[in-house]
């Protein structure tokens, strides 16, 4: 695995646990959709791209998942924020926002009076 | 977080366990998915087949997704290792034949050499049983003529205040209590005994499991009839009695107390110890008397090298404060584990090293077979190539194959190794001297089987490599086109014979080294020992110092016993001496011989044995001159007896008899004796030993060694001699009778041990050589079927056709043979280092020998190369071509 797939897989990660804390259980297509739908298409992904990743969540325990059936009554499985997937959220979502606002020193020095 | 990633892992792991049902349940969610999306494309007006088309490329693919997703899922390089493992396995199941050759080769190679590491690893790696064994060193002083581990007390103790590179120095003599009565509860007992020096417990790690050490004050003269008894003797002779401490028991006819009793660990065999203060007087005043053994711990961070130098210089010292004594003394230090090992370091080193070639022949050999397999293989290699296996797994999949065969035959090895060792202990603990600890102990033990299993991994890796490397680098086009015939054959340049040579080459090293030591052994047979060693029996006789305090006493038992012995029917003579010849005599001395003046210190030392007046009749030693003793020679008429070589050296051109020698046995002035008669030499040190000037006197004392002459076979005599004896002096302990041919086969014991293990690995190798020999010629010819069938068609002779492939490969193995020739030759120095005293009367370059093995070597050869030519040529051309 390059690190590049490495980085992207851990932000997709992250974009997932976010949508499912957002609207809660929720699956593949719809996870996919409603990411590609936030990031206003700017963010083109391959909907493909979004099942290892929810294995790998689910493999560590972030996320659960159990069959169901859809809106249009399709048998569908959905994924569900686990406890610890919420923590991890809580930690990652703090994280973010001290690097941003590290960051948003460097890029918008503050006005020298 | 980690443990999540851990928790991750595991689950992956466990996936490859249900791994169809999940792939079925991912394809359902991902049927669901396309349908989806499709739908949801149709909603915003799309045709069905545009909708199709765009949900798929969005999602990039099914077969991609489900890629990934089943990578996700399990562990893909466990995966396909497993399917290589899978592969491996089948492919050694189909060539069973192959693989059976190949298994029992490498079996035969690493079993071998994982028994004899256990002996290794016992004997010379695993610690010692004391802390900080590493530290441990042996001192001992070396003189001009006499070998052995010993100095004098006095030099011990200026040893022991000056040097500075010793945490402790101690000290201990087997000398006086060699072997002593014991008086246990009910029965007497014989024990060895052992004097020491109160710090070489403490020195050694060693506390009493009962009572005490010997105290400091002990070690002087006073206050010290103190005994420490063995566990072994504590059991045998008082019957684990835990109130033993503080009793008084009988040894050597003088009451001890008893105030400890010392664990197993002990190095060497003894059944109790005395202060060192028991020793004779005489030992511990004068410098003259080599008696004590000293062992010293070296402080921490302080090396044998700097200690020797230490010990060096205060011996130069000693030798110029005490020239009468110490001129010609030097000083050795040895570590203690190469001490205790004594004979046998050497012997399992020089077969571990014989063993490590046998291994190097039979990777050698499987390396071969693995080469024509893989020729054979090439097209279906090609063909996986061409379909889109990387090198990178094909390789990787020879290899696994290869590693495969190297575990099985490291399992049979193991088998084979645990079969073995319970002889090849037996055989080591037959030809020890005295007690080596962690021998008995000598299995396979995890150290053992670590060693198994790396040598396994290695020789993997070994015969592994080469057709690795070759399939690395074939040409794809060229074989699938050739249809896969690759050919291996005996050529110039190709591996197979590159191999080939070398097994040949080590093989010849194996089989000169043994060869050597046959051809030595053949001489010692030869080896006159000076006396007939047939129909002679021999039984040990001491009496105790208490009951028999005159010579008279000593006397009337000889005189009384002799009768009854000569009285039994089927005995012709019976002699007496003090100690068997075959073996250093309990005294030596040095002399001067009448009219000559050597250099002070520098005289020269002669073995000198007690024997009675029958003794050289009996041993059919003949009378070279003057006369023999008769019944009323003693001891203190000064009257001897030399051998011829004594004679020779020393009254060169003169009559000895009549002649005097000047015995220096004290610090006093020489004392002079008359020679009275010159016999033949007997081998006195051993069948391989140099004779020695040896001086003998008349009448032998409380110990000595009773010679029986039968005129049937001697052993059918021994309860007879035994009875005598007991009708002798009722309360003498009985004695092992041993005829003179066994004590004379048990010197070359060890020499025949080692023999018979050169020889095991010199065949060894020699077998592996012929079957690589023959494997690869029935190879190649069976390659070259249509090429011979061809040639047969065209009219040529099959005879011709044999000579040819023969001629072949005979020239490689004759090549072979002259390198292996030249590195024996070498290596000749080595290997006269490794079988240091192994060697007898033979020059490692015997040329004898060399002619000999190439011979053997090419006649071996010429048969393997031989069966399957002619089988090979010995065809109907017509049914191979039709065939093909």
């Amino acid at each position: 695995m390059s690190e590049k797939t490495d980085v992207w897989q851990g932000t997709l990660a992250l974009m997932v646990l976010k949508t499912l804390e957002a609207l809660g259980p929720l699956h593949g297509y719809g996870i996919a959709r409603r990411i590609e739908q936030i990031s206003e298409d700017k963010l083109a992904i391959n909907y493909g791209t979004i099942y290892p990743a929810l294995v790998k969540l689910e493999q560590e325990g972030y996320i659960a998942s159990e069959w169901g059936a859809s809106d249009n009554n399709r048998k569908a499985k959905f994924y569900k924020l686990t406890r610890a997937g919420r923590k991890r959220l809580a930690k990652e979502t703090e994280k973010w926002e001290t690097t941003t606002a590290i960051l948003a020193r460097f890029f918008v020095p503050p006005q020298e009076s | 977080m980690e443990m999540r990633k851990l928790r991750g892992w595991l689950v992956r792991l466990f996936g490859l366990l249900h791994r169809k049902q999940r792939e079925q349940e991912f394809a359902e969610e991902l049927e669901n998915h396309l349908a989806m999306h499709i739908e949801d494309k149709l909603r915003a007006g799309m045709s069905p087949e545009e909708a199709r088309r765009q949900t798929l490329i969005k999602l990039g693919g099914v077969t991609l997704t489900k890629e990934l997703h089943r990578e996700q899922v399990g562990l893909p390089m466990l995966e396909t290792l497993i399917q290589d493992l899978r592969f491996g396995l089948r492919m050694l199941r189909k060539n069973s034949g192959f693989t059976a050759v190949a298994v029992l080769t490498l079996a035969l190679g690493i079993g071998a050499n994982t028994a004899i590491f256990s002996v290794v690893n016992a004997v010379l790696l695993r610690s010692l049983p004391f802390a900080e064994a590493d530290q441990l060193v042996m001192i001992w002083e070396t003189q001009p003529d006499v070998r052995g581990p010993v100095g004098t007390y006095p030099d011990f103790l200026d040893w022991r205040t000056e040097a500075q590179s010793f945490q402790k120095m101690a000290a201990f003599s087997n000398k006086r209590y060699g072997k002593a009565e014991l008086s246990g509860y009910g029965e007497t007992l014989e024990a060895l005994g052992c004097l020491v020096s109160q710090d070489l417990f403490p020195l050694l790690g060693l506390k009493p499991i009962l009572g005490r050490n010997f105290l400091p004050e002990e070690e002087q003269l006073i206050n010290n009839r103190v005994v420490i008894l063995s566990q072994a003797i504590w059991r045998r002779g008082f019957a684990n009695d835990p109130g033993i401490i503080g009793k008084s028991i009988q040894l050597g006819g003088a009451s001890f107390t008893v105030v400890g009793v010392m664990g197993e660990q002990y190095p060497l065999e003894t059944d109790f110890w005395l202060p060192l203060s028991h020793l004779h007087p005489t030992d511990l005043t004068s410098r003259k008397h080599h008696s004590v053994q000293a062992i010293g711990r070296l402080k921490p961070g302080v090396t044998i090298e700097q200690a020797r130098q230490e010990m060096e210089t205060i011996n130069e010292r000693l030798r110029q404060l005490y020239p009468a004594t110490n001129k010609n003394i030097g000083v050795e230090l040895t570590p203690m584990r190469h001490h205790l090992a004594g004979n046998l370091r050497p012997i399992v080193l020089l077969v571990f090293a014989a063993f490590a070639l046998i291994l190097l022949i039979a990777c050698a050999n499987v390396s071969n077979l693995l080469l024509a397999q893989s020729a054979a293989r090439q097209r279906e290699l090609a063909i996986r190539a061409a379909i889109g296996a990387g090198r990178g797994r094909l390789v990787r999949q020879l290899f696994i194959e290869s590693l495969l065969l190297a575990s099985l035959g490291g399992i049979a090895g193991l088998a084979l190794a645990a079969l073995s060792l319970p002889v090849l202990r037996s055989g080591l603990l037959g030809i020890v001297t005295g007690k080596i600890p962690g021998l008995e102990a000598t299995g396979l033990d995890w150290p053992t089987l670590a060693f198994a299993f790396g040598i396994s991994l290695l020789t993997g890796v070994l015969f592994g490599a080469l057709p690795a490397l070759r399939i690395s680098r074939i040409d794809l086009n060229r074989t699938l086109k050739e249809g896969g015939k690759g050919a291996v054959g005996l050529g110039r340049r190709n591996p197979s014979s590159v191999l080939i040579m070398a097994e040949v080459a080590l093989a010849v090293i194996t089989l000169v080294g043994a060869g050597l030591l046959v051809r030595s052994f053949q001489k010692l047979l030869q080896v006159d020992p000076g006396f007939r060693a047939d129909n002679l029996l021999s039984l040990k006789i001491e009496l105790p110092r208490s009951r028999y305090q005159s010579g008279e006493q000593v006397k009337n038992f000889y005189q009384q016993l002799t009768t009854r012995i000569q009285a039994i029917p089927g005995v012709q003579q019976v002699g007496f001496i003090d100690r068997l010849p075959l073996a250093p005599s309990f005294a030596i001395s040095k002399f001067v011989a009448e009219g000559q003046q050597p250099e002070p210190g520098k005289e020269p030392i002669a073995q000198m044995r007690r024997v009675d007046h029958r003794f050289f009749e009996m041993m059919g030693i003949p009378q070279r001159g003057g006369r023999l003793f008769d019944e009323n020679d003693a001891i203190a008429d000064n009257n001897v007896i030399i051998n011829e070589t004594m004679a020779r050296d020393f009254f060169t051109n003169q009559e000895p008899v009549g002649k005097r020698i000047f015995m220096h046995f004290g610090s006093g002035e020489p004392t002079p004796v008359q020679i009275i008669g010159v016999v033949g030499d007997i081998k006195d040190l051993g069948l391989d030993a140099p004779v020695e000037p040896e001086i003998y006197w008349p009448g032998v004392g409380g110990e000595a060694v009773m010679l029986t002459r039968t005129t049937v076979e001697p052993l059918s005599l021994a309860s007879a001699l035994r009875q005598a004896i007991q009708s002798t002096d009722p309360a003498l302990p009985t004695q092992h009778v041993r005829s003179v041919e066994q004590i004379l086969d048990a010197t070359l014991a060890s020499r025949r041990f080692t023999l018979d293990l050169l020889c095991i690995s010199a065949l060894l190798g020699l077998g592996l050589a012929a079957i690589g020999i023959y494997g690869v010629v029935a190879y190649s010819v069976a390659q070259r079927r249509h090429e011979i069938g061809i040639r047969l068609a065209l009219g040529a002779q099959a005879s011709d056709l044999l000579k040819l492939i023969i001629g072949r490969a005979i020239a490689t193995v004759l090549l072979g043979l002259a390198l292996g020739l030249a590195g024996a030759f070498a290596l000749s120095q080595l290997l006269a280092r490794l079988t240091a005293g192994l060697l007898f009367e033979i020059r490692p370059t015997d040329p004898a020998t060399f002619a000999a093995i190439a011979l053997l070597v090419v006649v071996v050869a010429l048969l393997a190369c031989y069966l399957p030519a002619r089988r090979g040529t010995q065809v109907d051309p017509v049914t191979i071509l039709k065939h093909e």
